[in-house]
Parts: structure tokens; sequence; C-alpha cells
């Protein structure tokens, strides 16, 4: 330990921090906004100004134009593809067939494009499909075949292709 | 009790669904939470044995969503559905749909639902029952001259209503014969909107009113006991917004007059398990029917303060089969109970609803003190539902002494973050007028100001 002050971070370095910084603290905001009337809210943080724009029910968040975001590929953290989980849009029964006497629309390891029906809600006699919204390969499948499900319930994961 | 079901499922949000769930764990049935995505973090969803999201936070895809309510039923195999008040509670549809599907609806059966739920037809079915009604038109006004002429064959102000409308919607006053056309002609839209049906009937407007209405118990067998009245004259845009039993605007001979005619109201239609029977009381003490509200009803804690009785719980045994666990001789009111309804509003412009995270919430409590609250430190106010927040409820010996708790309790009640009513409630409780006992339902509009005070003298 020298007990020196510690040396100002390099400035590509606080750009980065900002951008994160904002990031967090936007999405904190975004949370806390939920249900508010407020229509527009601007955040600061460093150099980077970040601009929501609220309309009833619709959260819109976009980065400001100056200072334009610092594009530095070797300072942003790596950020693995996120897994992609197809839930319930709706409560019913699931199931993974369209018909009892077909395959399953998807199994583990299926390749998803977006826009595939995955697996199928019933509710009062309607089929509904249900879409993946992203492409991936098929990871888990949640509920069992004729499991009434709640809305919003996993019912297929997805990873990165 | 002969339980028919051992478990209920919630279908409401809110302070109500918090107190359904604890009426359930005080009896030992399970109780299942069906609820929105909005409120997956619920109070009564954390109190209940499990929970079941219905749909999105709009209510239409979720707390009105018929199906979705028996899906969940299902899912969580539950016996029974406690509608609480509001949503699916009155909708005859869905009682029929539960009992279709072998579900105990706790409420009153499909038929009476679709009686109460038609002013006019109930109105008629009052009038044969001896039931003092309002003059005005025997059925459904076929256009706006015929509403003329009905108005006319009145005289005086009228109100027009739509036949199926509820929660204080599809009204409007014409308060001259030359504004009744442009009113029937806005409330049939309004109906066509909101309602089932586009049926318009015309009634005399009584202006100097109070509302007073009569809590009722009634089993399968047919008993019937009434739960004293409920005075709720405070209103903003025909909402209650203030509680109290006994009421000032009834003596003891009406007041037993009043009882009766609720008692006859309940039996004329068949009436089970709990509901509210309506009435004007105007300046000279005469009384008229106005509708019954066929469910629980928010303010019910008054009754069940003044009698000490528990009517959530006694509904839930009455939809189990059980008679009527008291006798009317058992039912004595005692002291003076007066409600307060802490809502999430801004008295000062137009008493908009108020959305936002609450930053602290601590209600009152202590002796003669009962809040029915779902909110809670950074709790959010979102824009899909009513922004009740909580009912204070204050017992006192007499009035004097219940106003007196009442403002204490009132002072003490801390919310911040959101716009409340609380201060409102603060001047109103020390309003002269209200104070002694001679408001009105005009109150607001006579003594409201547009900053959302009070006035204590009459500007003339």
């Amino acid at each position: 330990m020298s007990g020196a002050h510690p040396p100002p971070p390099p400035p590509n370095r606080a750009n980065a921090v900002d951008v994160e910084t904002a990031a967090r603290l936007a999405s904190e905001l975004v949370d806390r906004l939920e249900g508010s009337t407020a229509s527009h809210v601007e955040l600061v943080v460093g150099d980077v100004r970040l601009a929501v724009e609220l309309t009833p029910g619709v959260l819109a968040a976009s980065l400001g134009q100056a200072p334009p975001p610092p594009v530095d590929v070797a300072a942003s953290p790596e950020i693995p593809e996120p897994a992609v989980v197809v839930t319930a849009p709706l409560i019913g029964t699931f199931y993974r067939r369209r018909d009892p006497t077909e395959d399953p629309l998807v199994e583990v390891g299926d390749l998803v494009e977006v826009g595939q029906v995955v697996a199928i809600v019933e509710a009062m006699k309607m089929m509904n499909d249900v879409i993946a919204e992203a492409a991936g390969t098929v990871s888990a499948i949640h509920a069992y075949d004729g499991e009434l499900v709640e809305f919003d319930q996993p019912l297929v994961s997805m990873g990165p292709r | 009790m002969s339980a028919t079901f051992d478990s209920v499922l919630v279908a409401n949000r809110g302070e109500i669904a918090v107190r359904i769930v604890r009426a359930c764990r005080e009896f030992g049935l399970r109780s299942v939470v069906a609820h929105s995505a909005a409120d997956a973090g619920s109070q009564a969803v954390a109190l209940a044995d499990a929970a079941v999201c219905v749909g999105p936070p709009p209510a239409r895809d979720s707390y009105l969503n018929a199906a979705a309510m028996l899906y969940a039923c299902a899912r969580a195999d539950t016996g029974a559905i406690h509608p609480g008040y509001g949503f699916l509670s009155e909708d005859a549809y869905f009682a029929e749909a539960c009992a279709q599907a072998g579900i105990t609806f706790i409420g009153p059966p499909p038929a009476v639902l679709r009686l109460t739920g038609d002013k006019l037809a109930a109105r008629r079915r009052m009038a044969e029952a001896g039931l003092p009604v309002l003059p005005g038109s025997d059925g459904p006004l076929t256009d706006a001259r015929e509403a003329y002429a009905v108005a006319a064959r009145i005289g005086g102000p009228v109100i027009l209503k739509a036949a199926t409308g509820g929660g204080g919607g599809g009204i409007r006053v014409a308060h001259e014969l030359g504004e009744v056309e442009a009113a029937f002609t806005a409330v049939q839209r309004d109906a066509r909107r909101t309602c089932l049906t586009d049926e318009v009937f015309v009634e005399r407007f009584v202006k100097h009113a109070r509302h007073v209405e009569v809590q009722v118990m009634a089993d399968r067998w047919g008993r019937v006991v009434h739960v004293g009245e409920r005075d709720c004259t405070i209103q903003r845009r025909r909402q209650k917004l203030v509680e109290e039993t006994p009421s000032l605007a009834i003596s003891p001979e009406l007041r037993e007059r009043l009882c009766d005619f609720g008692l006859a109201a309940a039996s004329a239609v068949g009436y089970q398990s709990a509901g509210t029977v309506e009435f004007l009381v105007d300046h000279r003490g005469e009384l008229s029917f106005c509708e019954i509200n066929p469910r629980i009803q928010v303010e019910h804690c008054v009754s069940e303060q003044a009698f000490g009785v528990d009517l959530v719980g006694t509904m839930i045994r009455l939809a189990a089969g059980d008679q009527l666990p008291f006798a009317q001789a058992d039912l004595h009111s005692t002291g003076h109970v007066i409600e307060c309804r802490i809502n999430a509003e801004d008295p000062a412009r137009g008493w908009a609803a108020a959305t936002g995270r609450i930053g602290e919430f601590h209600p009152p409590a202590g002796a003669h003190v009962r809040v029915d609250t779902h909110a809670h430190d950074g709790f959010v106010v979102g824009p899909h539902y009513d922004s009740l927040l909580a009912k204070l409820v204050v017992t006192g010996a007499d009035r004097p002494e219940a106003l007196r708790r009442m403002r204490v309790a009132l002072d003490e009640f801390h919310c911040t973050g959101v716009a409340t009513n609380l201060a409102f409630h603060r001047k109103l409780m020390d309003h002269p007028v209200f104070c002694a006992g001679e408001h009105q339902l005009d109150f607001l509009e006579r003594f409201g100001t547009d900053d959302g005070g009070l006035r204590e003298k009459l500007v003339v």
C-alpha cells in the first residue's frame, strides 16, 4: 500500500463507467416510473444524457444525441447472448402438439426461427399459437402436455443458436 | 361448517382480496389469489396459500376475464370463487358459468344477479313488493321525445339512468325539461358503450337527499336479517368517500321502516348471501328505493365494527350451505362508526386518480381504529385499477367521540410520494355542516372549492 492517491481513471474508462452507471440508473428509473404520470424524464451521468419518454402503459428509453455514446468495443464488457424464455400468452392448457397424432412442435435441441410456433395454449376451445419472438436452440421445455399453465409462465427456454 | 368446498379462489385484488384471504385463513380454508401480472407482488398474494396469474395488467384481460378465472380454479383446484366487489362480482353470466363448472360462486344466485343488474326490472319488482319507488317510467324509454313526455308528467328535475349501468356510471340529471332530450341521448350513448343493454329510464330527481343503505344477509332457506344501515351521503362524482352508522338522517321509527323495507326487498328477489339495498331519504324523511347491490360492499367494515359480526366470513359460510349463524334478535349495534376512504387521488385536480410510487406509508393504529389496506412503503399505484388505498374505520360511543378519534387517526396517517385525499378528510371532519350531520348528497357541489378544499359557509 503506497498510501498515494489513486490515479485518475483514464478518459475512455470513465466514459464506459458513465454508460454503465447510466444504464443501471435508467433501468432503476424505469422501474420507479412504472405507473407514474410523468411524461418525460432526463438523466445525465457524466457525459451521457439519457431521455425517457413515457406514454400510457409504454416505456421507451432513448439515448440522447449529444454527446454521442462512446463506441469502444474493447472497453465494452462481454455480454453473453441471453437465454430466451417463451412464456404463456394466456392462462389455459399447454400442448406440445397441434394434434395428438402429430409430433411435438419442438424438441430440446431443435433450432427455432423467429415467428415459429413452439407450443399451443388452449382456452375455451380456442387453440392459441405460442410463438418464439427470437431465434435460438431449444434448451428446455418447462410444462408438460396438458398442464394448466398460468399467464406468463415459462414454457420453452432457448439458448444461442 | 357443512363445507362443500375446502378452498377459495379470490377473484379480486387490493384491500378486499386481503380481507377475503384473512377470512379464509380464519376458517381453515385454502386460499388462492387470482391476480394480474401487475399484482404478482401484492399483499393478498403474499398472505394466500397459492396464487395464479390470470392475465396481463388491464382488467379486461385479467380480473374481468371469466374464462381465465375458471381456468385458475381448475389449475389451483379450488371449489369456490369469492368475487369481492366490482369486476365479476355482479356478472350473472359468470355466476352461471361457475355453477356449470361445479364451482361455488360466493354470492347470490345468477337469477338474482340478472334481476338486480336490470335497474328497471328491480324497480318494478320493488314496487310490486310494496317498497316506495320514485315516480318514473314504467318501461324502457324508446326515444328522447318519450323521455321528455315522461319528464313533463313527473314534473321538476329528473334523473336519467341506464337500466344496466352500475358504479355510478350511465347517469345524468336534467334540472329542467329543456335538458331532458340531451341527457337522454348522452345516457343512451354511454349505455351503448359500457352497459349490457342501451335501455334508459327516468325517475324524479330528489334534490335534497341522503344516501342511506341497509345491509342484509340471507341464507338459502329464505331466512333474512338486516345488519343495520349505513349513511353514505358524502360522495364525489357519485363515488362514496365517507360512510357511517347509525345515520343521523333518520329517526328510530324511520330506521325500523327502512330496515323492514330492506328485508322485504331481499325476500322479494329471493336473495342469498350478503347484499345491500340502497335508498334515498329526502329532507322530509320520505324513503325511496334506489337499487340492490348484490355483493359485499367496500363499506361493509362499518357494519362489522358496529354489530361485531364478520360479514365476509358469514358470506363464505352461507355459500358453503350453512344457515344464518345469527337471528335478528342477536344483532345489536353499539356506538358510532365512521369510515373514510383514503384514495390515491388529487382533490385539487378534479379528484383525478393519482399514480406513482408511495414513499412512506404509515397508517394509524390504536384502540377503536381499524385499517383495511393493501398498501405499504414503496407500493406502486398503477394506472390500471381503482384508487382505493385504505379504509380507515373508527369507533366511538357516540358521533362526537367517533369524530374526535377520526381526527386523531387522520392526523396520524402518513403517506408520501402519491397525492391522496387525506387533507380533504381532515378538513371534512372539522366542517360545521358535516359535524352537525346536516350534509346532503350535494355537499361537495355546495361546499367544495376548486383547490380541493372546503368552504365553511355558502357564498351567496
